[in-house]
């Protein structure tokens, strides 16, 4: 068992209010005897619980019982939620919100046929867009040369 | 602090908080509020101040339940509640002193003794309340309260020592400021 000045000043407040077992409470009372500065405490605070509160009656702790439930459950409504707010049952926004789901979907089912058909189509648009340009490296590399060889002077050369 | 009592106030919170069971938080509010109208009381030393107080701070705890993270007791959060409430409502009214004009009218024996009683307990309240507030709370919680250290540094949200400083300071100051005629200790 705790025996020692500091142990015996922290049970003071269970010898007060009668809390502690009685091999404790005797402990505490012997050693209250021989301590001036715990006797000191023990006794202002023995004078300091001896200084009443006034009771405010029965009817006051009833009426006070219903106030705090209303005001704390209007309290507590007014409160602003955002999750509360974001998903409140709204007619009109529900409305809008399916239009808007509907269109999303129908717009990307139609989006994935057109693709599928694009897909399709790219085939024979490539193979038109590779003759083009076999044409077109031909044509390079009838012209370029002409161009190639005025540019370089190497006609002039071979008329000198 | 009672496990068994901290583990029934968490039970009826959950009632309150995910079933909506309003009787719930009537048999919290019911088991607290005059623990809690006491240390109004206390701090604020007048019996309607207390009143405002109690109901201030029980509504706020009603309110905010769904903040309270049960790190600690129910019973420490209310009380931090109640005490920040307290301070808040009395900041720059000054502690109201108990007026006593009573006179002995009575013929009877022991009158003049409850008389001195009286003033005794009427000086050392003026005492108590011209502490400093973080001394001043430490008293109440510890002596009115019979809170533990551990409990009592929780509610004012310090360290324990902060708490053996506080309260042997407060005693200290009570003891020297105490008339010689009031220490007549009888233990």
């Amino acid at each position: 068992m705790k025996s020692g000045h500091d142990e015996i000043k922290d049970m003071l407040h269970g010898y007060l209010h009668g809390t502690l077992t009685k091999d404790a409470s005797a402990l505490v009372k012997d050693h209250l005897s021989c301590c001036d500065e715990c006797a000191d405490e023990f006794y202002i605070a023995g004078e300091l619980l001896k200084i009443e509160a006034p009771d405010p009656g029965v009817s006051y702790y009833n009426n006070l019982t219903k106030a705090v439930l209303d005001t704390a459950s209007v309290s507590v409504a007014n409160r602003f939620n955002l999750w509360k707010y974001l998903f409140r049952p709204v007619p009109i926004a529900a409305a809008v919100s399916l239009c808007l789901i509907i269109f999303i979907l129908s717009f990307g089912i139609f989006h994935s046929g057109h693709i599928q058909y694009a897909m399709q189509n790219n085939i024979t648009m490539d193979a038109a867009a590779s003759d083009e340009a076999m044409y077109s490296l031909l044509e390079e590399e009838e012209y370029g040369d002409g161009l190639a060889a005025d540019d370089s002077g190497d006609d002039l050369t071979a008329m000198l | 602090m009672d496990e068994d009592s901290r583990s029934e106030d968490n039970r009826l919170i959950d009632a309150y908080l995910d079933g909506g069971n309003e009787s719930a938080i009537e048999e919290l509010i019911v088991k607290y509020r005059k623990e809690v109208y006491l240390t109004a009381y206390r701090v604020a030393g007048d019996m309607e101040e207390a009143k405002d107080i109690t109901q201030k701070a029980l509504i706020s705890a009603v309110s905010e339940l769904r903040n309270f993270k049960r790190k600690s007791a129910f019973k420490t959060w209310l009380y931090r509640i109640t005490v920040n409430a307290a301070l808040n409502h009395t900041r720059g009214n000054a502690y109201k002193t108990v007026e006593l004009c009573e006179t002995i009218q009575s013929g009877e024996r022991g009158a003049d003794v409850c008389l001195i009683e009286k003033e005794r307990a009427r000086r050392l309240k003026g005492l108590l309340a011209g502490l400093p507030p973080r001394q001043r709370l430490s008293v109440i919680l510890r002596v009115y309260r019979g809170l533990s250290l551990a409990e009592t540094a929780a509610v004012m949200e310090c360290s324990e020592g902060a708490v053996k400083s506080h309260y042997h300071l407060a005693i200290n100051k009570l003891k020297t400021a105490m008339p010689a005629d009031m220490q007549g200790k009888d233990l």
